[in-house]
């Protein structure tokens, strides 16, 4: 469905991705780790165009995206839904608006077509009632469910999860994995997550990848790259001060 | 040596890049002006922003500025013995060169700083990204609605200025200094022309141009967090300022 084919990017001086090469899968979810700094945003930015490569190509289903720009980038773009780092939600609206505003923006509905999905989407991730809340009022939990709840509305086929559970306590993380795990199963969109949350994310995970210094180094199941062999991916995993990678 | 010549190099190319990039964005945002569908509902938003939320601060300067001007006009008419001119000295200072001016100093310090940052939190907290990923083109959604709301606002507001000023002048001129109330609005009436109020209005219709390009600017290239958002308000507010008095001496000299 997606595929990454040999992609670079700098930003100034500086080389993010050096020949990234990844293929996803429809309907699974692929996980995305690396250190901080790796590129994992950048390259979700990459699928999704918010990010040109510097050389390579990014097909979604044979298109390469790269490519594309104005009306033929935004028909490619209207297959996704995603979910930012902060939640990216619109201060100015309420949380039900913020969830409506795809929905009125780029269908046909009816007000109370849309009224009527927006509170059935609020409801499935647990924010039936708080829909006359703005952001400001929101938990963190809240505003990341919200944000999900936004990227879900449209009925996208591929989803970008960027680091879904950042600055959430334990409980509310294993609960936003429990969410995408459940809306992926309802909905079967095809999923990507950059994430840090290790070992708990693995769980939702149907195959995960490792980028290190701009590249992907191992891509397999959750199993294969918790037994991987590879020095950086163990230490990693294990969150160890000793082994290849001086954390300062 | 050669570092120098380096540095000015980039500076030049960066400055030359930020120029192009700024037409580029006004250039962008008119031709979606045109696009349907109109997004009304923003433009009466951002006009009530913009004009409504800044009456009282304009009609405070307005009122102000014709009852100095009644004062100061007074005073120096009077030596040359034509204090009737008081009226058409009030209206013209006005209509053609004041009251567009400060209307526009006023909403770029009130609205036009408050558009850069709220345009510029919305860069940093990838606001602007999401409308992307929605395939909704920011600089239609944002852009061109401030752009068209701030022409139309401004003349608006100028237009209250005007009336404001003069009945401050009024208020100072008649009332309190004593010139004729037939001769204050009469010589006006006669001296007055049309033109002079085209050449107000075109003046305002460009000031309302230039603060929303250029705060909307400063805003949708907002860098570098909660640091960025001040500094691009600032710039934004001084840039505009800036631009009104230069373009306000050109459309002067040219009309």
């Amino acid at each position: 469905m997606i595929q990454v084919i040999d992609v670079h990017r700098s930003f100034g001086t500086q080389q993010v991705l050096r020949g990234v090469n990844l293929r996803v899968k429809k309907g699974e979810i692929l996980v995305i780790i690396g250190r901080s700094g790796s590129g994992k945003t950048v390259m979700l930015r990459l699928l999704i165009g918010l990010v040109r490569p510097n050389r390579g190509q990014v097909l979604i289903e044979d298109t390469n995206i790269a490519q594309l720009s104005g009306r033929a980038l935004d028909r490619v773009r209207e297959r996704f839904g995603m979910l930012f780092q902060g939640g990216a939600l619109f201060d100015s609206m309420s949380v039900f608006e913020n969830v409506a505003f795809p929905l009125r923006e780029k269908t046909a509905l009816s007000e109370p077509e849309v009224e009527a999905q927006v509170q059935k989407m609020l409801e499935s991730v647990g924010l039936g009632d708080m829909g006359y809340k703005f952001p400001a009022e929101l938990s963190g939990g809240m505003k990341k469910r919200t944000a999900l709840a936004r990227a879900l509305i449209t009925s996208p086929s591929i989803v970008l999860f960027d680091e879904p559970t950042t600055g959430l306590d334990p409980i509310l993380v294993h609960a936003i994995h429990q969410l995408i795990k459940d809306t992926h199963g309802a909905f079967g969109y095809t999923a990507v997550i950059v994430s840090h949350e290790i070992p708990e994310v693995f769980d939702i995970a149907t195959r995960v990848a490792v980028i290190h210094e701009g590249q992907i180094i191992a891509d397999g199941t959750p199993q294969v790259i918790r037994q991987s062999q590879d020095p950086f991916i163990q230490q990693f995993i294990s969150g160890s001060l000793e082994g290849p990678v001086k954390p300062l | 040596m050669l570092g120098l010549l380096e540095s000015i190099g980039r500076t030049a190319i960066e400055w030359l890049a930020g120029m192009g990039r700024m037409m580029t964005l006004l250039l962008t945002a008119l031709f979606w002006v045109f696009v349907p569908p109109l997004r009304l509902r923003r433009v009466v938003r951002q006009i009530h922003f913009m004009g409504w939320r800044s009456l009282l601060v304009v009609v405070l300067t307005g009122a102000f500025t014709g009852m100095v001007l009644g004062l100061q006009g007074y005073y120096t008419l009077r030596k040359f013995g034509a204090t009737a001119m008081l009226g058409p000295a009030v209206a013209l200072s006005l209509i053609r060169e004041i009251g567009p001016v400060l209307c526009a100093l006023v909403v770029t310090g009130r609205a036009g700083s408050a558009m850069a940052a709220e345009i510029g939190i919305m860069r940093i907290t990838d606001q602007i990204d999401a409308l992307s990923v929605m395939a909704l083109n920011p600089i239609k959604y944002l852009i061109s609605p401030n752009i068209v709301a701030g022409v139309i606002t401004l003349p608006l507001l100028a237009a209250i200025v005007n009336v404001v000023g003069i009945y401050g002048g009024y208020l100072v001129g008649v009332q309190l200094l004593g010139v004729g109330q037939g001769v204050y609005f009469g010589e006006m009436q006669d001296i007055v022309s049309f033109y002079d109020i085209k050449i107000g209005f075109l003046k305002s219709l460009s000031f309302g141009l230039i603060i929303s390009w250029i705060c909307c600017y400063k805003g949708f290239y907002t860098r570098f967090g909660a640091e960025g958002v001040s500094k691009a308000t600032t710039e934004a507010v001084v840039l505009s300022s800036v631009w009104i008095l230069i373009c306000d001496y050109f459309l002067t000299s040219v009309l």
